[in-house]
């Protein structure tokens, strides 16, 4: 028997029930295939994340999950001791909260709205082989209950789930063993009805004398039920997973009053985790991998429905597109690579070296747990909550810059968007992790501040080959955010043993950062890294006559300002003069280093204030003032010029050397000297804003004299 | 100059190492008097030199000129800057006898330190032209990309010693290379001549870390004090670990195992290090490092330099029997 689809797809959880859905609904045959027959179980957490639920909403299924729990946050418990909240709320779309469905539920929604879009289901049809036409894979061999059957297509989608008989049978890889595996069971429980998932890590085994690279987790379902289970993130020959689980299990008994109930009551069911994901390994002529299939699972978190329905949605818009094209359908397999690839680039990585890079993270991440750093608390979300309940967007720096570019702004939006691809390219291969911390803030299409936006609107004064223009613009984001790592560096007591992971980090990221940035400035052929250099020097010296003033409540305001301008002025000149150099308008320099330096007083300024007015800001974001190690700020001096009670506080906190940051802030207020310090801030973006009224009109120089006002304008 | 200069056979190098001093002093300085005190620091305690040496030996004659001191003075700086990033990461109290500037300043202020020298060894290449700069940013980012692997790579007892070497090479080997490459480009050495001292970089890069690594295991076996074996505790195995665990003896799963524990006691230590002092992995760790010199020695019969190329021989055989 010979039967004719454009598409055939392997499985019919989340990864294949998309893909199908969305061909069917271009108006493509496709058979969507399972050896299952449904509803069917399938072993899971039934977490779905914010953007799980965007995607289901995106693909229509919002109503079949109106009656799912809701969930608001994640709690995150490490070594059952320290724990911290990351709220979904903070989320900036209409998609900020979380569900737990069951997947018997869940996988039969998305399978029935794919047979509604047009795509033909059939059960018992069990994967047995590829079928090939020469070197492109050209239909699948199925065992049904009766019989073999080959069925042909055009193209195959494998959404089989982390079975691997098909990278063998694609030669795409060799089926190794499973990187990891993970259990769950349905237990009653009193607490079931909470808003939050719980997830500890990471679990020892029996003796307690090994920290197994590993996971637990409770997500409430609602109606009394809770879905418990355990993950390992790779084989360890001194603990296996049903122990894990077990003891889990009778830890939550403990803590949590749990007892049978809900499907299975209580009893063990595992699947293997497949976090290997390789872009190269993920397609081939004929075929495409989706979801599990393609290794895309999370190593931090084990979740994984996200990226199954995303990779479907990708796949099934390359087979449209390719469709749709005469010979297209012969390079499906590379684009779906590429798209794949840069998708999510740094989450999963290539290769046998991720696990080690994913512990080199699991160690930082562990002992920086209890850190406020910025760069530890950008580590966390992103390896934590990845969509990021609250990341980046919820700091100032972050905030979008689209609005004040005026119209005919494409030539500086291309250049950026070449930056971020740079630096994704330059970050990819050795700190996968982190070409993560572009793409989170690119995704949206959101223009962030930082050196490359500053640089490139100063550069539209002058001409300058697009090439160097770029090229310098990435050496710049690259040396700052060197900074941003630098600020991790914590001090430590005397007593030393074991490894500092956190410092270690912040040093190895740092350097290796500014080297990527040095090979751009060896491109450059100015004196580029000379002015990097020079700027940097001031504001480390900046930075330590700050040091020497720790505590020091005797500090002027005038001294003050001359350390601030010392450290801070010269990271915003820098990014203007090079750009002058650079676009070779060497004339206006001196302008441009009179707007950033204002620019940089005003920023500083504001953030401080922000620092102190907004609870939720991040405590110690870069550009913030470190009032843990003693460093007065200058609503600090100002407010200890005041005869009030509320100086008196804070003096008495300085000489004890012990800043209570709330008691601060409450001190401060009271001695009702924000404002001034808010006319200076002002004060300084209005002399910005001067400057560039006074030199001729570009798109950059508008955005330039538009942009201190808007860094202002989001205090209270 | 000093008494570790021993296998320097051109009188010219010495010279240009006496003026290496004043000019790395120069370097090292800034108008901020603050930073200026802290980043002349590891600089003013001296040190072995041993890279800005090679750069001179490479560049042979006319190495005393004020541009190829300065090339050497940045190598040096840039290994200045490590080290000053190196006793945070290890938390390092001493260095070179005295207190560390992290214990003296403090982490933040070292690092920044270490940062400004880093940047101010970049600059300084600028100054050489195209070929210079570029290959100081490649060696920079491979000595980065180093430290990096080496880190990933903490508690990983399948690494195989391979991988290991490799590491090593980017991490050891590419300061080397660069003291070498830039004394050729500056002295107009030959394309094949540049890839021998290039691949002897290499092997010397590799022999420096194993003979080092040795030293210590040795070391520590005199002493099993305290703060014995502080590299295995923090899960950074050496070759002669590596090999013991890949031996596939019994005595390797028990150092797999102990080494899995979350934390290891004295007894723990002690017992690993009489496994390792019984096992055949140290004999087998030497005739490595006897390999690597060997190897380094080979690449320079393609030198015509013969005073470069005998002074670089003592340097790698000099690796065979160092002691503290
Ligand atoms: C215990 C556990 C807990 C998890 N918890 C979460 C969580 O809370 N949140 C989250 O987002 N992710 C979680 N994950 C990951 C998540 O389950 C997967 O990433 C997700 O199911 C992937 O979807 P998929 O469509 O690629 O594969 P699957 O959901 O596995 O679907 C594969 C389909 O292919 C079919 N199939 C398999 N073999 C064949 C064959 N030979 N022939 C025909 N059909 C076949 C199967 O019957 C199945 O229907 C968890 C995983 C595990 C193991």
């Amino acid at each position: 028997m010979k039967e004719g689809w454009d598409v055939i797809v392997i499985g019919a959880g989340p990864a294949g029930s998309a893909t199908a859905m969305l061909l069917a609904k271009a108006g493509i045959k496709v058979l969507l295939a399972d050896r299952k027959s449904f509803p069917r179980d399938k072993s899971c957490g039934d977490g779905l994340t914010p953007y799980s639920v965007r995607l289901l909403n995106e693909l229509g299924v919002g109503p079949a999950l109106e009656d799912a729990h809701r969930i608001k946050g994640v709690r995150v418990v490490m070594h059952g001791r320290r724990m911290r909240d990351f709220s979904y709320g903070a989320l900036g779309n209409d998609y900020n909260y979380g569900l737990v469905m069951p997947r018997v539920r869940l996988d039969d929604a998305l399978r029935q709205a794919a047979i509604a879009a047009g795509a033909h289901f059939e059960s018992g049809l069990d994967y047995q082989d590829l079928l090939w036409n020469e070197e492109r894979v050209a239909g699948v061999k199925f065992r049904t209950a009766a019989c073999m059957r080959s069925v042909h297509a055009s193209m195959v989608v494998g959404a089989n789930g982390a079975a691997t008989a098909i990278w063998r049978d694609s030669k795409l890889r060799s089926p190794k063993a499973s990187p990891g595996f993970a259990i769950r069971g349905y237990f009653s429980c009193p607490r079931a009805n909470r808003d939050m998932l719980a997830i500890a890590l990471p679990l020892t085994d029996s003796t307690n004398s090994y920290v197994l690279p590993s996971y637990g987790w409770v997500f409430p379902a609602g109606d009394g039920i809770v879905n418990i289970g355990v993950g390992l993130f790779e084989d360890v020959p001194y603990e296996n997973i049903s122990n894990l689980y077990s003891r889990f299990v009778a830890r939550m008994t403990r803590e949590e009053g749990l007892a049978p109930g809900g499907v299975g009551n209580g009893k063990p069911w595992g699947a293997p985790l497949r976090f290997d994901f390789s872009p190269d390994a993920s397609a081939c002529p004929g075929l495409l991998l989706v979801g599990d299939a393609a290794g895309l699972v999370s190593p931090f978190t084990g979740e994984g429905i996200s990226y199954a329905l995303e990779s479907g949605r990708l796949a099934a818009e390359v087979i449209v597109r390719c469709l749709a094209t005469s010979g297209a359908l012969y390079f499906a397999h590379e684009e779906y690579k590429f798209l794949l690839g840069h998708k999510f680039a740094g989450y999963f990585e290539a290769g046998q070296k991720s696990a080690r890079r994913y512990q080199l993270l699991w160690h930082v991440i562990e002992s920086t747990f209890d850190s406020e750093r910025p760069v530890y608390d950008v580590l966390r979300r992103l390896a934590l909550v990845p969509e990021g309940a609250g990341s980046l967007s919820q700091q100032k720096f972050a905030r979008d810059l689209t609005p004040l570019l005026p119209p005919g702004s494409l030539p500086l939006r291309r250049r950026l968007f070449k930056v971020g691809a740079r630096l994704v390219a330059s970050l990819r291969n050795d700190w996968p992790f982190l070409s993560r911390l572009e793409i989170e803030g690119r995704t949206s299409g959101a223009i962030v501040f930082r050196p490359s936006v500053l640089f490139l609107a100063c550069a539209t004064l002058g001409s300058g080959q697009e090439e160097k223009l770029v090229n310098a613009a990435t050496a710049l984001d690259l040396s700052y955010l060197a900074i941003f790592a630098q600020s991790g560096i914590e001090e430590e007591p005397a007593i030393r043993n074991g490894v500092n992971w956190g410092n270690k980090f912040s040093v190895l990221l740092s350097d290796f950062l500014l080297s990527r940035a040095f090979e751009f400035c060896s491109e450059l052929g100015r004196n580029a890294s000379s002015q990097i250099m020079i700027s940097f020097e001031s504001a480390y010296a900046g930075s330590i006559d700050q040091q020497n003033d720790a505590w020091n409540i005797g500090l002027g305001r005038r001294k003050h300002l001359a350390q601030l301008r010392r450290k801070y002025a010269p990271l915003f000149v820098l990014p203007c003069t090079l750009a002058a150099s650079v676009a070779h308008v060497s004339k206006m320099a001196p302008t441009l280093a009179r707007y950033g330096g204002a620019l940089g007083l005003s920023y500083v300024l504001t953030e401080d204030l922000q620092q102190l007015t907004d609870p939720g800001h991040v405590a110690s974001s870069v550009l913030g003032t470190d009032y843990a190690s003693g460093v007065l700020s200058l609503p600090v001096i100002e407010a200890l010029k005041t005869k009030t009670t509320g100086a008196k506080r804070i003096r008495d906190m300085y000489l004890s050397r012990a800043i209570d940051i709330e008691e601060l802030r409450k001190a401060i207020f009271d001695c009702g000297v924000l404002e001034s310090v808010r006319e200076m801030a002002r004060g300084y973006a209005g002399r910005a804003e001067r400057e560039m009224e006074m030199i001729t009109k570009t798109t950059g120089t508008t955005f330039l004299a538009r942009l201190p006002r808007h860094s202002m304008s989001g205090l209270n | 100059m000093s008494p570790e200069g021993g296998w320097i056979e051109n009188a010219e190098v010495y010279e240009a190492l006496e003026r290496l001093g004043p000019v790395l002093m120069d370097m090292v300085s800034s108008d901020h008097p603050s930073l200026a005190e802290r980043a002349a620091y590891l600089a003013s305690l001296g040190g072995k030199r041993i890279r800005p040496a090679m750069l001179f030996v490479a560049h042979g004659s006319g190495c005393t000129r004020i541009e190829v001191v300065r090339a050497a003075a940045s190598v040096e700086l840039i290994h200045l800057a490590s080290l000053y990033h190196d006793d945070i990461m290890d938390r390092g109290l001493l260095r070179r006898g005295f207190a560390s500037a992290n214990a003296k300043w403090g982490n933040a202020t070292a690092m920044l330190t270490g940062t400004f020298l880093f940047l101010r060894a970049q600059a300084l290449t600028e100054a050489l032209g195209p070929r210079a700069r570029k290959l100081a940013a490649t060696s920079a980012a491979e000595l980065c990309l180093g430290q990096l692997r080496e880190s990933e790579n903490a508690y990983n007892t399948e690494l195989p010693a391979e991988d290991h070497l490799e590491v090593i090479a980017l991490k050891t080997g590419s300061l080397f290379r660069l003291a070498l490459q830039l004394g050729a480009l500056l002295g107009g050495v030959g394309r094949a001549e540049t890839e021998a001292l290039t691949r002897y970089a290499r092997h010397l890069g590799l022999a420096f870390q194993l003979s080092d690594d040795l030293l210590d295991i040795e070391g520590d076996a005199a002493t099993t004090g305290k703060e014995t074996l502080a590299d295995i505790r923090a899960g950074v195995y050496s070759l002669p670990w590596l090999l013991l665990i890949r031996s596939g003896k019994e005595s390797s799963e028990i150092v797999k195992r102990i080494f899995a524990r979350n934390r290891l006691s004295d007894g723990d230590v002690r017992e690993a290090l009489t496994l390792l002092l019984c096992s055949d992995a140290i004999p087998r760790a030497r005739d490595i490092l006897a390999a690597q010199i060997r190897q380094g020695i080979d690449a320079l019969h393609f030198l015509s330099d013969r005073s470069a190329a005998n002074s670089l021989a003592n340097l790698a055989t000099s690796m065979a029997g160092r002691t503290r």
